[in-house]
């Protein structure tokens, strides 16, 4: 007799544990990600007083200048930082990579320690140092020199060149690391060498991981809410424009507030489209049996080399150390006043406890809720394939292409009405984190399980322990090390987030980075300096204890 | 008739089943089906495995032998058909209620855990008593000579160490059947030839009842009790070794367990008990044959079945056209008149003579051992 049509029914019903997860994890989405895009898609749509459906909210972005600019201020900007960043980031990282610099793990923590903090921050350490009564500005005017201005869009290039090479910078280390030198040998006995073998395969081999780079960089610049608000001044972007309508008091902004949303999503979609096509298939995985070695340099070459690279990532340093310097200087507002002190962390202490408070356990409330379901969703993705969860990964994968400022507007507008009411709540501010942090954990996840061979689980199985349990017995503790390294950027990306929190805080949910915000605005330079240096420590500390639990075999990007 | 009951019950068998298999074979497949979309990996497969017995899956890749290895373990649904073991049908039980030991092509040791723990997994997950799991550990890794290395961690282990430790692991749960893929394509060739010795005697000693997957026919040759030669998803033939190397069934198993030459040849029977083998124009030779085939055929030997001689008329000619000394013996590659080329290996302690490149010779067939197939089926002809 034969029944299979009968035991497939059961199989695809079956109330099993995946599945059961698998529509938990639909129905949040729906609701926390899906309900609120088309939220914004609907409202976006809306015209006229009477509200109806039409495009004049398109229509007028695309005709009136002050809207259109800012689309082209967005792109010009994002465009020329993420250049100047890989013309810094990579042919440093190649240096670093190749040729026999000093100080090889020194030079990668300056570089690391550099991107830890948010960008704003190093935007406000250049207003302390070039901005119009910043430090050196002062110190120089008696001389006569006047330095090129710090506002502006050659302002928020320098802040995004020296933010962002860092991400380059790791990518191509990492990248050339894993490259087997026998290709690069193989080149050379074909006669190939110098610049034509450098173009025609090492670049081409590592292009893959580098444009996932630069895609991750111009995604930040982008999306990036602080550094212009607090340096752009005249030079409006996009996202800045976005929240201006929103929060304006103007009913009718928030329509515009949507299609602008839309608008930059669209763009974002664009962008990964491109790197998706010029990239195609072509993911070479190297294992990177035997990796080239290391080159001797002359010493003349030596030495300019070596001051090259340090010069740059100590430049990059610059925001961080002068942000820990102010920290501890006396100051009366604005004003630094000779001498240091612990004054501006006292008054943190007593003011400010809460922000500290709140930015931290948000994070790791978040932190908890994204390593469970990026351990669960990525095992749905790898070893339970099918359409439903390839559909989940692309669900899961969509808020890298979401702005924080667009998700903070969404879920205002979608949760500050029943059903469910959430605006102003700790919780609204968790679950942004959550949506918008969880691509970096998810992503390392499914790297990690696509290294697991199955047959470890398969041998759990036969001797007896049944799939789910040995789910929680072998296959989430042989993930563990994938996550904490996802989980550690999550984490830190948690802390310093500020674009959806500086739409979605209240007065009782500050977090650090929002007080810093507004103490800027205050001109207390030294508290948002006290507190930016929190961040930073918090970070570090953040790193250490990953490279101790995973014994240093870990790694971050 | 099959009754297919809710997944995780234990099935019991139904009275229909064919009850006389029942008896002496635990292990008992029946037209077993596994689709892969329109491919049928596992196309209608039928075969009984006895109590104790080493059985061996032999086939190149892509046969369907480990996809088969996994529907007994239940890694794989089964399409159609059925496998019981004794009176417990296996389709619908999930895989780890089936109390089946499996070793892996890449040993699959739990890497967070010691040896000792790799060992202990299944015993804890069927409550043994602490005192028995120490106890029964410890008496399997001496079996496989693993004592002194309980506390290690799998990392610091050899592939052969590993591959002792996957075994340990799957033979301390007392199996009903024990499972190996491939265990050995991934040891170098010495260390597999000692673990195929460890494995057969552990085996032996147990007695425990074994499917055992390889593509190597050497392995299946040296370590089986009976083989099961399969190609796209069918058995070709089953046997014990011997019977499947002197007896090939058809071209195909000939070809595969230590590669045969064919010749295309006429078969012209003559009296009851005599045929005239014609294989080239001028040569023709007389054999035994009990079959009344005339046509036809395909002349099947191993390059050690043939001897040569000085030719001669009537004879099988050609010309030794290239040689490799390998210490014990010669391999000579002699080019036919029909351009053919054939391998012969002469074995050095039976035959001093030294040939040189261009010498003319003759084969001569040792009849006992030739193998005939008919041109059209590919079947032998007895």
């Amino acid at each position: 007799m034969k029944t299979p049509a009968g035991m497939n029914r059961k199989r695809l019903f079956a109330l099993d544990f995946w599945n059961i997860m698998t529509f938990i994890f639909f129905v949040l989405i729906a609701v926390f990600l899906v309900y609120p895009l088309v939220g914004l898609l609907s409202r976006s749509f809306l015209s006229g007083e009477d509200r109806s459906f039409g495009l004049s909210s398109y229509l007028e972005f695309f005709q009136l200048p002050y809207y259109f600019s800012t689309l082209w201020h967005s792109i010009i900007l994002t465009l020329v930082s993420t250049v100047l960043a890989t013309i810094v980031g990579l042919p440093m990282g190649y240096a670093v990579a190749r040729y026999d610099i000093p100080g090889k793990k020194m030079l990668n923590v300056m570089v690391v320690v550099s991107l830890l903090s948010p960008p704003f921050i190093g935007a406000y350490a250049w207003i302390v140092l070039l901005g119009r009564s910043g430090f050196l500005t002062k110190l120089i005017e008696p001389l006569g020199i006047h330095l090129p201005s710090i506002y502006g869009f050659g302002g928020m290039l320098l802040v995004f060149t020296f933010k962002m090479f860092p991400f380059i910078y790791m990518y191509v280390i990492g990248a050339l690391g894993s490259m087997d030198s026998s290709l690069e040998e193989a080149a050379e006995s074909l006669g190939v060498h110098g610049i034509k073998r450098l173009f025609t395969v090492t670049f081409p081999l590592i292009l893959p991981t580098l444009t996932a780079g630069v895609v991750m960089v111009l995604m930040t610049v982008l999306s990036d809410l602080g550094t212009p608000m607090l340096i752009g001044e005249g030079y409006k972007v996009l996202p800045v424009l976005i929240y201006d309508e929103f929060m304006g008091e103007m009913g009718g902004s928030f329509v515009m507030a949507s299609t602008m949303s839309v608008i930059i999503i669209v763009f974002s979609l664009t962008v990964l489209f491109l790197q998706r096509k010029v990239i195609g298939n072509k993911d070479y995985n190297m294992t990177g049996l035997r990796p080239p070695s290391v080159i001797e340099l002359k010493p003349v070459s030596k030495i300019i080399l070596t001051t090259a690279v340090y010069g740059i990532a100590i430049f990059a340093l610059i925001p961080q150390i002068t942000t820990v310097v102010t920290s501890f200087i006396k100051t009366h507002g604005p004003l630094f006043i000779k001498g240091f002190s612990f004054e501006s962390y006292r008054y943190i202490w007593d003011k400010m406890a809460d922000s500290i408070r709140h930015t931290f356990t948000y994070a790791t409330i978040a932190i908890v809720i994204m390593i469970f379901m990026g351990i669960l969703t990525a095992y749905l993705v790898v070893r339970r394939k099918s359409r439903v969860t390839a559909l989940l990964d692309f669900l899961l994968m969509s808020p890298y292409v979401i702005p924080g400022s667009v998700l903070g507007i969404i879920f205002i507008m979608a949760f500050n009405k029943p059903p469910v009411i959430l605006a102003g709540t700790a919780t609204i501010l968790v679950i942004s984190y959550v949506i918008r942090k969880i691509p970096f954990l998810f992503r390392s996840s499914i790297g990690i399980l696509y290294q697991l061979d199955p047959a470890v689980e398969e041998a759990s199985i036969s001797l007896g322990i049944s799939p789910v349990r040995t789910f929680f017995k072998v296959t989430a503790i042989l993930m563990l090390p994938g996550v904490v390294s996802g989980a550690v950027l999550s984490w830190i990306a948690s802390i310093n987030e500020f674009s959806s929190t500086i739409i979605l805080y209240s007065g009782h949910t500050k977090t650090i980075s929002v007080t810093i915000f507004t103490e800027i605005f205050k001109d207390s330079y030294g508290t948002a300096a006290a507190l930016g240096t929190i961040l930073t420590f918090a970070a570090i500390v953040s790193l250490v204890v990953f490279n101790k639990l995973t014994k240093g075999k870990g790694s971050v990007v | 008739m099959v009754a297919y009951l809710d997944s995780g019950k234990v099935c019991h068998f139904s009275a229909e089943l064919g009850q006389e298999s029942i008896m002496g074979n635990p292990l008992y497949i029946e037209n077993v089906v596994k689709r892969f979309g329109d491919f049928n990996a596992v196309d209608g497969i039928s075969l009984e495995i006895g109590e104790g017995e080493f059985f061996t899956l032999l086939g190149p890749s892509g046969c369907g032998k480990t996809t088969l290895l996994r529907m007994i373990a239940g890694f794989n649904s089964v399409d159609a058909g059925v496998i019981r073991f004794k009176e417990k049908i296996l389709n619908d039980i999930p895989a780890h209620r089936r109390n089946i030991g499996m070793v892996f092509q890449n040993y699959a040791i739990f890497p967070h855990m010691s040896v000792f723990n790799n060992v202990a997994y299944g015993l804890k997950a069927r409550k043994v008593s602490k005192e028995d799991i120490e106890k029964r550990v410890i008496e399997v890794l001496d079996l496989v000579q693993m004592g002194e290395y309980k506390d290690r961690q799998p990392s610091k282990l050899s592939g052969g160490q590993q591959q002792r430790i996957a075994l340990a692991r799957a033979i301390v749960i007392n199996p009903d059947i024990l499972l190996m893929d491939e265990p050995l394509s991934n040891l170098d060739a010495k260390l597999r030839i000692d673990m195929r010795e460890v494995i057969k005697k552990i085996q032996n000693n147990l007695n425990i009842t074994t499917v055992y997957v390889t593509h190597d026919q050497e392995e299946a040759l040296a370590i089986s009790d009976r083989i099961a030669v399969m190609n796209g998803g069918k058995i070709q033939q089953i046997g014990t070794p011997r019977e499947i190397y002197q007896n090939p069934g058809n071209t195909f198993v000939a070809d595969f367990i230590g590669t045969s030459t064919f010749l295309d040849c006429i078969l012209e029977n003559k009296t009851k008990k005599k045929s005239l083998l014609k294989i080239l124009d001028g040569s023709e030779i007389e054999i035994p044959l009990q079959t009344d085939y005339s046509g036809g055929a395909v002349l099947a030997f191993r390059a050690e079945e043939v001897t040569l001689g000085k030719p001669g008329p009537g004879k099988l000619n050609g010309k030794i056209v290239f040689s490799t000394f390998l210490g014990g013996l010669m391999n000579y590659e002699i080019m036919l008149d029909n351009d053919q080329v054939v391998l012969v290996t002469e074995y050095l302690k039976d035959n001093e003579i030294w040939r040189n490149i261009g010498d003319e010779v003759s084969l001569d067939f040792n009849m006992s051992r030739i193998n005939l197939f008919d041109a059209v089926n590919k079947e032998v002809l007895v």
